[in-house]
């Protein structure tokens, strides 16, 4: 990380000591759960710090909130992916489950895996995942979607594009 | 990272490189263009080098158990060659019907333009209606139902100490309706379609009024249009529609021209901009309760100008 201006530090730090309070009672709210609500009021100072965002401050509460929201939603969708992935532990077999080590790394792919297909339309969606899960290449795909070869390229040229601008755009 | 951003260019060029590479059985030809191309500048190496570290993270998951898992996620997205295949126009009548049986004047509760109303609602929800905005809770529906008549709403419901309710909450809305035991929910009535954000639980989606599709389920941090008969992913403006229920307008990198129409939600008259500065990206969090303080806050960090040929018709142009 570079240097971060000095004023920018003083006014977050000011904004850390008077708001947290608050913030922490603001998702707490949301999320029902003190200590989760106290890991997601430090995230947010974290974003913050990490941003340093340019975003026109007028009412700091408001500010805090509208990144914090985001985090609350993210939260949410960990949770989500986490129970549909305890469910599909049932269907393999045993031998394949990974170890608690490989099923975070495991689980933080998924969840931006997750977060791309979202942005993706069905026949992209799937021609992604059959290139990348199941490792097909572009004319077999075309065979099992019915369409033709070029179109997949396009489809998945589509989907990197998508990955990239995910992955690298808010540096 | 202190590296300049990549020309939109090299990465399109790298990512067509990668489809013909690793998706295609590459001939020895292709190849040598591949190792030409690489090798001719810096940046070339930097961005294949930045969709490999990607795509690798994706080839090494597991499959079946990754298939399962993002499918189980999303049931919707087994539902989605179904919808194709049978969309076939029967939600103009569903369209028509619903119209018909309720009005939005006939309503019981209703939000004038910048107002935000907090109800409760059937089976100990909450309601939260946004600007202009109205909803039928009126026995018979009001039981176990509540019908979205005009404008957006958040439902909040199985969050209080009773947890998940026994019953399904049944919102029903001009392009379909949706059901859901335990979830915070955005639901808002555009004039294309009917946008719905989850944050947290599970809410599934019946399609305008079509026997014989399936539903769908939408989960935490997911986002969906929908219409009668079709469904679409969305494209992020960079406007976060949750901002209104802690009373702002929150914008990461939003073109001022969707900024504009989504402020002008929250004012009488005519408010809009100018062409030419559509475009500018804005970044902020806006107190919704005073749009003039806003429009005021953007033509100060912007070279923006406000002209109010009354107090109701606003007009934003260079400065």
């Amino acid at each position: 990380m570079s240097s971060i201006p000095r004023a920018d530090l003083s006014r977050l730090s000011l904004m850390y000591h008077e708001h947290l309070p608050w913030l922490r009672g603001w998702l707490n709210s949301r999320v029902g759960c003190r200590e989760r609500a106290a890991d997601l009021a430090q995230d947010t100072f974290v974003r913050l710090l990490k941003n340093r965002s340019s975003a026109l401050i007028q009412e700091p509460r408001a500010y805090l909130s509208s990144v914090a929201r985001g985090l609350v939603i993210d939260h949410y969708r960990r949770r989500a992916l986490e129970e549909a992935y305890l469910q599909s532990l049932a269907h393999i077999p045993e031998r394949e489950i990974p170890s608690d080590e490989e099923r975070l790394i495991i689980l933080d792919t998924l969840e931006r895996l997750d977060r791309l297909l979202d942005q993706l339309a069905p026949r992209v969606r799937e021609a992604f995942l059959l290139a990348q899960l199941d490792g097909l290449t572009c004319p077999q795909i075309a065979t099992q979607l019915g369409v033709s070869t070029s179109t997949i390229e396009r489809d998945l040229a589509k989907a990197l594009a998508a990955c990239y601008r995910l992955r690298y755009n808010d540096e | 990272m202190s590296e300049a951003p990549l020309q939109q260019e090299t990465i399109d060029t790298a990512i067509d490189w990668m489809v013909r590479l690793k998706f295609s059985v590459a001939d020895a030809h292709t190849r040598q263009g591949f190792e030409h191309w690489l090798q001719a500048h810096p940046d070339h190496a930097r961005a294949w080098r930045r969709l490999d570290t990607m795509n690798n993270e994706f080839s090494r998951l597991p499959p079946t158990l990754s298939r399962s898992t993002l499918q189980g996620r999303f049931s919707r997205r087994d539902s989605l060659k179904l919808l194709a295949l049978s969309a076939v126009g029967c939600g103009a009548v569903w369209l028509a019907g619903n119209r018909l049986a309720s009005s939005p004047w006939m309503a019981d509760r209703r939000s004038g333009v910048g107002e935000r109303l907090a109800l409760n609602g059937p089976l100990g929800s909450r309601i939260f209606l946004n600007t202009e905005s109205a909803v039928d809770m009126r026995p018979p529906v009001g039981i176990g139902a509540l019908v979205l008549q005009q404008g957006e709403i958040i439902v909040d419901v199985g969050a209080g100490d009773s947890g998940p309710v026994t019953q399904a909450l049944e919102v029903r809305s001009r392009d379909g309706y949706l059901q859901t035991r335990d979830a915070r929910f955005l639901l808002r009535e555009k004039s294309q379609a009917m946008a719905l954000s989850v944050q947290r639980g599970v809410v599934t989606v019946f399609l305008g009024h079509q026997p014989g599709v399936s539903p769908l389920t939408v989960s935490a941090g997911q986002h969906l249009l929908f219409t009668a008969n079709s469904i679409d992913s969305g494209v992020d403006n960079g406007i976060d529609p949750w901002g209104w229920s802690d009373g702002v307008l929150s914008a990461h990198k939003a073109r001022l021209g969707d900024v504009v129409t989504e402020l002008s939600r929250y004012r009488r008259g005519i408010l809009r901009c100018t062409e030419d500065v559509a475009d500018l990206r804005v970044s902020g969090s806006f107190q919704l309760a005073d749009t003039d303080q806003v429009l005021a806050l953007l033509a100060n960090a912007l070279p923006l100008r406000v002209d109010y040929r009354t107090r109701y018709w606003a007009t934003i142009s260079h400065s």
